[in-house]
C-alpha cells in the first residue's frame, strides 16, 4: 500500500536522526575523552576546597625538661550577628545582652553596640574565657528562656535537632601557656595571632614577637598540612570515601640551657633589689664558663606572657642582650687582662696613682675616689684605681687595646640565639680622641650589652676562651627524641691560660680586699670586679634639642660581675643595676650583695661542694 | 512482528529503569533541603505514580485499533485546542515560572502542551492519510486544514509560552508532512516561513535572545545564563571515558538545578562515563529503528504516519535534550523522553508507545487473515 516514495522519504528521515545522534556521540567523545582532564581540573576548583590542617606548636622546656611555654586548645566565645540582630530568632536581646555581660564579665552597652555593629556578620566577644564562662555559655546556648522562639531544624534523616541558639557559639583557638607566669618572660617572649592580611584571628600561637619564640620559631613552628574537602554548591563539606591529605607536621620542641631553679633564684634576688634600691632596670645573668651555657637570665621589670595586653611594651624588651651601657670600673677586669696579655705590665708593677688626680696626656683630668699613692699593678685593679689603670693601658696604644678588647668579643654581637642583640658600642682606634685611651680602660666610652660583659668574665673564668653563648640547648621532636643537639663551641682565646689564671687571682683579691668585699660567698671564694659608673644624661636647650651628653653625678650604673669558686669557676654572675642614684649607687654595695645571693643559692642548688678545707689547706701551708 | 514489540517493550522497561534511578539520584538531597517539600523520595515517588498510569495505557492503547482514535481525531485534537485555552483561565490554569503551562485536573497538575503533541500527531495523520489517499502528491488546498491545526495548537503552545514544545510539535508536524509525500518546494516555502517567524520571535524576546547568545559565546556568560550549560559540560567531562560511578555525581549538590529533568543527560554522563552516554544513545537509536519498521510494515497510511510521528516525537525530544546538555543548542527545558522527571510527558511517550503498540498489532493482524482464509478456502475444495 506505501509506495516507494513514501519508503524512501521515511528512511531517509531515519538516517537523519541517526546522524543527529552520531553528532552528539562525537560531541561527547569531544567533552568526556579529549577535554577530560581540563573538566577534572575545572572541576577541582568547583567541587573541592583545601582545608589547612595546622599544626601543634612545640613547647619551651628548660634543660631539665620542664615545660615553661606550650600551646593549648581552647575556645572563644563569638556573637553571630545576624542571629542576634534576626527579632524571631532572638526575641529578647536586651534579656541576652545583660546576661552575656554578667557572665563574661563585660559592659552590657558595649555588647549592645557590638550587636549593632553595621556590615559586621560575626563579632568575638570573649578571647580567652575561663573555663566556668564556656560552661555557662553552654547552658546559655540551651536555655529556652531566653529564646522561645529559636530554630529548630530537622536532621538529614529526620527527627528533631537538640535545641542550639545559634546567635553565640563558641569556636576552636589554640593559646599559648606559660605555667610558670613571669618567669624568664624576656626569654621566652610571646606569641600572638598573625596579623597578616588574611590570616587575622586564625590562630593565637601562630606568630611569634618575641624571645625564644622568635628566634627558634623556625623548630617551634611546625608545619601546615592541608585536606581536600567535596563541598556543595552552598560550600558545606560533604563526606567522601577518599580522603586526600597531606597531614601537619607538628613543631618540635625547644630545650633551653636555662635553669628553672636557678632562673628563679635569680628573679627573686634582683626583683627584691628592685624592691630596695632606685633604679629603672636590672639584669641578671648567670652563665656556665666552661659551655657558654647561659644557666639564667633575668631582667627586672618584668611582665605576664599570658596576659600582654596589660603591661607597657617597654617592659617586654630583654634588657641583657638588647640594651648597653657604659659598664665601668667593672670593665678594668677586661682592660687588665689585656694589658697583662699585652705584656705592658706585670701584677707585681709599681704604678704610681699619685694624689688622686691626673691629667692625661692630650687628655682628661682623672679622679680616684681617694688618693692612692704608688700601688702594685694588682692593687690598681683591687683598689679600681682609673688613673693607674689609665696610665698602664696608655702603654697599650690605642690599636692594642682595642685589639684586646675584640677578643673579648666587645663590640660585636655574640650571635646568641635571642632576637634583637646589639652589638654595642666600641669604636675604631682611628676614631679615638685623647680622652679614648685614658677613659676606655675604666669602661668609660665604650657601651656593652650585660651578656657580653658576663661572656668576656666568662673567658677569664674558662682559662681565656672565650666561648659562644648558648640558649638553646638541643631539638626534641615530640617523643622526646632529640633531633639536634647545640654543642658548646669556643669563640677564641681572648687571653692565655697564664693571664687568665693571674686575672682570677687578683679578681679574687677584688672580693678579699678589695671594693667588692659584699660579693663574699662563704665557703665558694667568688671573684669579680665592681662598677659604678657615671651615666651620660642629655642636655637639651630650650626647643627640646639634644645639644651634648654630659656624666651625671648622681645617676650611675652599678654593676658586679664576678665567677665562683675563684680557681675553678663553676658560674660566672653578672649583676646590672641601671640608673642607680647617690647615695645608694655604688656597685660594691648594690651590686655585690645580690651577686652573692645568686651564687651561694646557686651552687648550693647546683650542690657544688664548699671548699672549705681546701681553703684550711692553703692557710696553713701560708703558715708553713 | 511481534519480537519488534517484544523489544519496544524491554527498551522502555529499560530507559525507565535508568530513569527512575537517575531520578532518584539527581533529586533526593534537593528534595530534602528544599523547604516546602523536606522527602528525599518526593520526585520518585511522583514518578512511580505517573508510571502506573502510563504503563496501564500503554496497556489499553496496545488493545485498541488506533484507527478507531484516528476516526475520532478532530474531536480529539478539538479538546486539545481547549485544553491548551484552559491553561490561561484564571482558577484552572498553574502559573509558573512567568508562564501559563499547566491545569490542574482531579488533584493533579498536567501539561497539555505533552498532549498535544500527540494529538496533533492522530489529527495529521487523520488529514493527511485523507487527502493523500484520493490523489498523490498532495496539493496545496489539501494541506490547508493540517496546516491550519498544527499552526492553531503550535500558536497556543508559543503563547503560554513554551517556545521549545511548539519547536518540537512543529519539527514533527514537518517531518509527518514530509514521509506524507507533500512536494518539496511546499515544504521549502513552509520552512523559509518557520525560520523567518523563528528569527523574529528570538529578536524580539530578550529572554530567548539572551539563551542564543549565551550559546554562541558560553565564556562570556559562564555565571549568568550560561550557568546551567557550563556546569553540564563539567558534570560530562568530569566523568569522562567510564563515569565517576553511580551514586557519585558532584552536580546533584546543588550545582545544576532540574538535574532531574532539563539535564539529567548530563547526570547519566557524569556517572556512567562516555560508555554510558553511547549505550543511552544506542536504546534511542534502536528506538527509531523499531519505530521506523513498524511504520513501514504498516498496512494503512493512518498508521504509517503515526507510527513515524510518534518515534520522531521521542527522537526529537531526546536529540534535542542530549544537543543542550552537550551545548549543541541553545539552553531550553526539555525533557529525555521516559528518563527525566515530569508526569505528562512521561504518560505521553507512554501512549505514544501504545499507538506504537496498535499499529504494530494492527498490521500483523491483516497479514496473518489473509493466509488463514487461503487455507481454509483450500480445506473447502479438499473437502
Amino acid at each position: 500500500m506505501l509506495s516507494k516514495s513514501h519508503k524512501m522519504r521515511s528512511t531517509l528521515v531515519l538516517v537523519g536522526f541517526i546522524l543527529c545522534f552520531s553528532t552528539i556521540i562525537a560531541r561527547l567523545f569531544s567533552i568526556q575523552v579529549l577535554r577530560h582532564d581540563y573538566f577534572v581540573a575545572r572541576g577541582k576548583k568547583i567541587y573541592e576546597t583545601r582545608e589547612l590542617i595546622y599544626p601543634k606548636r612545640g613547647s619551651i622546656l628548660d634543660r631539665n625538661l620542664k615545660v615553661l611555654a606550650l600551646s593549648e586548645p581552647t575556645n572563644i566565645i563569638c556573637a553571630d550577628l545576624r542571629k542576634i540582630r534576626d527579632p524571631k530568632l532572638t526575641p529578647n536581646r536586651d534579656l541576652l545582652a545583660s546576661t552575656l555581660a554578667r557572665l563574661l564579665g563585660l559592659e552590657r552597652d558595649r555588647l549592645n553596640r557590638t550587636f549593632a555593629l553595621k556590615g559586621r556578620e560575626a563579632a568575638y566577644l570573649k578571647r580567652k574565657p575561663t573555663q566556668e564562662m564556656i560552661d555557662a555559655v553552654e547552658v546559655l546556648r540551651r536555655d529556652r528562656v531566653f529564646f522561645e522562639a529559636g530554630r529548630r531544624s530537622t536532621s538529614l534523616y529526620g527527627g528533631e535537632k537538640e535545641f542550639i541558639y545559634h546567635g553565640i557559639f563558641l569556636d576552636n583557638r589554640v593559646k599559648r601557656v606559660h605555667p610558670d607566669g613571669r618567669l624568664l618572660c624576656h626569654i621566652l617572649g610571646f606569641v600572638r595571632d598573625d596579623p597578616r592580611p588574611g590570616k587575622v584571628l586564625v590562630r593565637d600561637d601562630s606568630y611569634p614577637v618575641a624571645g625564644i619564640e622568635k628566634s627558634a620559631d623556625r623548630w617551634l613552628k611546625g608545619e601546615a598540612g592541608w585536606r581536600m574537602k567535596n563541598i556543595d554548591n552552598r560550600r558545606r563539606w560533604v563526606l567522601s570515601a577518599q580522603v586526600v591529605e597531606k597531614p601537619a607536621v607538628n613543631g618540635q620542641n625547644v630545650v633551653l640551657t636555662i635553669d628553672e631553679g636557678i632562673q628563679f633564684i635569680c628573679e627573686e634576688e634582683i626583683g627584691r633589689q628592685f624592691e630596695e634600691v632606685a633604679c629603672k632596670t636590672i639584669s641578671a645573668v648567670v652563665v656556665n664558663p666552661r659551655t657558654g651555657e647561659i644557666l639564667a637570665m633575668a631582667n627586672f621589670p618584668n611582665f605576664d606572657p599570658n596576659n600582654i595586653v596589660e603591661f607597657d611594651p617597654e617592659r617586654m624588651s630583654n634588657q641583657a642582650v638588647e640594651y648597653s651601657f657604659e659598664p665601668g670600673s667593672t670593665f678594668k677586669a677586661i682592660t687588665a687582662a689585656v694589658a697583662l696579655e699585652g705584656r705592658v705590665v706585670t701584677p707585681e708593677e709599681k704604678v704610681d696613682c699619685g694624689p688622686g688626680y691626673w691629667k692625661a696626656p692630650k687628655g682628661p683630668r682623672l679622679r680616684d675616689y681617694r688618693p692612692q699613692g704608688e700601688l702594685t699593678f694588682e692593687k690598681v685593679v683591687v683598689k679600681s684605681s682609673n688613673i693607674g689603670m689609665a696610665k698602664v693601658c696608655g702603654r697599650l696604644g690605642a690599636k692594642g687595646l682595642w685589639g684586646g678588647l675584640r677578643n673579648f668579643g666587645i663590640g660585636s654581637k655574640t650571635g646568641v640565639l635571642l632576637p634583637g642583640e646589639i652589638s654595642g658600642t666600641l669604636r675604631p682606634p682611628n676614631l679615638w680622641t685623647g680622652y679614648s685611651l685614658a677613659e676606655v680602660p675604666m669602661g668609660q666610652e665604650l657601651a656593652v650589652t650585660p651578656l657580653q660583659l658576663a661572656m668576656a668574665f666568662a673567658a677569664i673564668a674558662n682559662d681565656g676562651v672565650l666561648m659562644k653563648p648558648l640558649i638553646v640547648k638541643e631539638i626534641r621532636d615530640e617523643e622526646g627524641k632529640v633531633v639536634r643537639r647545640f654543642e658548646p663551641q669556643a669563640a677564641r682565646r681572648a687571653v692565655s691560660e697564664k693571664t687568665a689564671k693571674t686575672m682570677k687571682s687578683i679578681l679574687r683579691k677584688v672580693v678579699t680586699e678589695g671594693t667588692g668585699k659584699r660579693a663574699e660567698i662563704e665557703g665558694y671564694s667568688p671573684g669579680g670586679k665592681t662598677g659604678t659608673a657615671q651615666r651620660a644624661l642629655p642636655v637639651t636647650d630650650e626647643t627640646g634639642r639634644i645639644v651634648k651628653w654630659v656624666y651625671s653625678d648622681t645617676i650611675f650604673n652599678s654593676t658586679f660581675c664576678g665567677f665562683a669558686p675563684a680557681e675553678d669557676p663553676e658560674i660566672v654572675i653578672l649583676v646590672a643595676l641601671q640608673s642607680t642614684v647617690k647615695p645608694k649607687h655604688f656597685g660594691g654595695t648594690v651590686a655585690a650583695p645580690v651577686f652573692a645571693r645568686i651564687g651561694e643559692k646557686a651552687l648550693k642548688y647546683l650542690q657544688v661542694q664548699p671548699h672549705e678545707e681546701k681553703e684550711e689547706n692553703t692557710r696553713s701551708a701560708q703558715l708553713n | 512482528m511481534q519480537s519488534e514489540r517484544a523489544l519496544l517493550i524491554i527498551l522502555i522497561i529499560i530507559l525507565q529503569g535508568i530513569g527512575l534511578v537517575m531520578i532518584y539520584d539527581s533529586s533526593a538531597i534537593y528534595a530534602n533541603e528544599a523547604p516546602a517539600i523536606h522527602d528525599s523520595d518526593f520526585f520518585l515517588k511522583k514518578q512511580l505514580v505517573w508510571m502506573a498510569l502510563g504503563v496501564a495505557a500503554l496497556l489499553v492503547l496496545s488493545n485498541v485499533d488506533y484507527r478507531l482514535l484516528i476516526r475520532n481525531a478532530v474531536p480529539i485534537f478539538g479538546m486539545t485546542l481547549l485544553s491548551l485555552c484552559l491553561v490561561f483561565v484564571p482558577g484552572i490554569g498553574v502559573k509558573a515560572n512567568e508562564s501559563y503551562r499547566w491545569i490542574r485536573l482531579g488533584g493533579k497538575v498536567i501539561q497539555p502542551s505533552e498532549f498535544a503533541k500527540l494529538t496533533t500527531i492522530l489529527f495529521l495523520a487523520f488529514a493527511l492519510s485523507r487527502s493523500s489517499r484520493a490523489r498523490y502528491p498532495l496539493t496545496l488546498k489539501k494541506l490547508l486544514l493540517p496546516l491550519g491545526g498544527v499552526a492553531a495548537c503550535a500558536g497556543l503552545i508559543l503563547v503560554e509560552p513554551d517556545f521549545s514544545s511548539s519547536a518540537v510539535l512543529g519539527s514533527v508536524a514537518f517531518i509527518m508532512l514530509f514521509v506524507a509525500g507533500t512536494k518539496l518546494r511546499y515544504l521549502f516555502c513552509l520552512v523559509a516561513g518557520a525560520l523567518g517567524a523563528l528569527s523574529y520571535k528570538v529578536v524580539t524576546s530578550s529572554y530567548q535572545l539572551g539563551r542564543v547568545l549565551a550559546f554562541l559565546d558560553p565564556a562570556e556568560h559562564q555565571a549568568g545564563i550560561a550557568y546551567q550549560q557550563t556546569q553540564s559540560l563539567l558534570a560530562l567531562g568530569t566523568g569522562g571515558l567510564f563515569g565517576l560511578g553511580l551514586g557519585s555525581g558532584r552536580q546533584k549538590l546543588g550545582f545544576l538545578p532540574y538535574l532531574y529533568n532539563d539535564f539529567v543527560g548530563a547526570s547519566i554522563g557524569e556517572q556512567a562515563g562516555f560508555l554510558g552516554m553511547c549505550v543511552l544513545m544506542g536504546l534511542f537509536v534502536v528506538f527509531a529503528v523499531l519505530g521506523f519498521r513498524i511504520a513501514s510494515r504498516a498496512k494503512y497510511m493512518e498508521g504509517y504516519l503515526v507510527a513515524i510521528g510518534v518515534s520522531s516525537l521521542i527522537c526529537i525530544q531526546a536529540v534535542t535534550h542530549l544537543g543542550v546538555v552537550t551545548s549543541l543548542l541553545p539552553a531550553t527545558g526539555l525533557n529525555l523522553p521516559f528518563v527525566s522527571f515530569g508526569g505528562s510527558n512521561l504518560f505521553a511517550a507512554f501512549i505514544g508507545t501504545g499507538l506504537l503498540v496498535s499499529v504494530s498489532r494492527v498490521a500483523e493482524k491483516e497479514t496473518v487473515k489473509e493466509p488463514a482464509r487461503a487455507l481454509r478456502a483450500r480445506r473447502v475444495i479438499t473437502t
